[in-house]
């Protein structure tokens, strides 16, 4: 008798591996941009200094989203903590759409908006495929 | 006999380690805090999409540009929505997430910027008032519910909505008519 269970499960097992994966680049990456980059902002690191000033923020919003930056990244790498990820998550998206918005608001072309977007679509992923030891039992919203 | 046990059932009940009255201290507490937090939410979302000089002279003075008042602005009502209606327990978790960063954020701005308290006790009391509304927040309303029961009567979602808009016209009527002094 073929064991139609296991034939079946060979393309959930190369499906669940490629959600694995995904998640586990999309997540690094968060991860990492979100720890240098705290970093990087809470000391001031000019590069980032000159497009916040661009984009008509104070330079002090650099200690702010630094240490927000940072504690979200160690959230998203970190095992367990489903629900401080869900508020990690949040903020990314929240500060990604808003330096997204906060380009297009200022006259910024295309090239500017690459990276916010590029970044939302990896917070939205990460999120969506995080395993289910990363997240709290109940309602997808 | 009776008596006693009627009497002892009585005072148990109205006792200070009540369950039931816990529970119900705790649920009026939530409430109340909600309400008030949905309430600066959903003036702070008018105040900023009608850009009216309050807010304006708040953000100039704090070095932000004025469009960060369109962004604050769209996502503040619908903060403060999901706060108010019954279910949505993640997307819950991301509008006390969104209202943290939000008060942290002004507190954190007005300190160092320089200003007094007066300036940031406000945030202050909102982002502590956010959080203790956040851990208050009854068995339904949060993930991982211990009572799964779904809400589903039809008042339950018009009362949140009509408080919404209520607060929204209350907002219209209120808006600040002098800049703040720093």
């Amino acid at each position: 008798v073929p064991d139609l269970a296991t034939t079946a499960d060979v393309p959930n097992a190369a499906h669940s591996r490629r959600r694995a994966v995904a998640y586990w680049v999309s997540t690094l990456i968060l991860g990492i941009e979100g720890i240098v980059g705290g970093v990087l902002a809470f000391i001031r690191w000019a590069a980032y200094g000159d497009i916040l000033r661009h984009l008509g923020y104070p330079a002090y919003l650099m200690t702010i989203l630094g240490v927000w930056y940072a504690l979200a990244g160690l959230a998203l790498l970190a095992p367990r903590l489903p629900r401080l990820k869900e508020w990690a998550y949040a903020g990314l998206f929240f500060n990604y759409t808003g330096a997204a918005a906060s380009h297009l608001v200022v006259g910024d072309g295309a090239g500017a908006l690459v990276a916010p977007f590029t970044f939302t679509a990896l917070v939205v992923a990460s999120w969506a495929l995080r395993p289910p030891a990363r997240r709290l039992v109940g309602p997808r919203l | 006999v009776t008596n006693t046990v009627a009497h002892a059932d009585l005072g148990s009940t109205a006792s200070f380690v009540s369950p039931a009255a816990t529970s119900r201290s705790r649920l009026v507490g939530y409430w109340t805090l909600t309400v008030i937090v949905a309430w600066e939410m959903v003036a702070g979302s008018m105040w900023d999409l009608l850009r009216i000089e309050y807010v304006r002279v708040v953000l100039s003075h704090l070095g932000y540009p004025p469009y960060l008042l369109f962004i604050l602005g769209v996502w503040k009502l619908p903060c403060a929505l999901v706060m108010l209606l019954p279910r949505f327990e993640r997307l819950k978790e991301w509008a006390y997430a969104g209202a943290l960063f939000n008060y942290s954020g002004a507190f954190a701005s007005h300190v160092l910027v320089g200003d007094g308290p007066s300036a940031w006790v406000a945030p202050l009391l909102f982002a502590i008032l956010t959080l203790a509304s956040w851990a208050l927040r009854p068995p339904e309303r949060r993930l991982r519910a211990a009572n799964p029961a779904i809400e589903t009567r039809l008042s339950a979602w018009i009362v949140p909505m009509v408080v919404v808009a209520v607060m929204l016209v209350a907002a219209l009527l209120t808006l600040p008519k002098v800049p703040p002094t720093f």
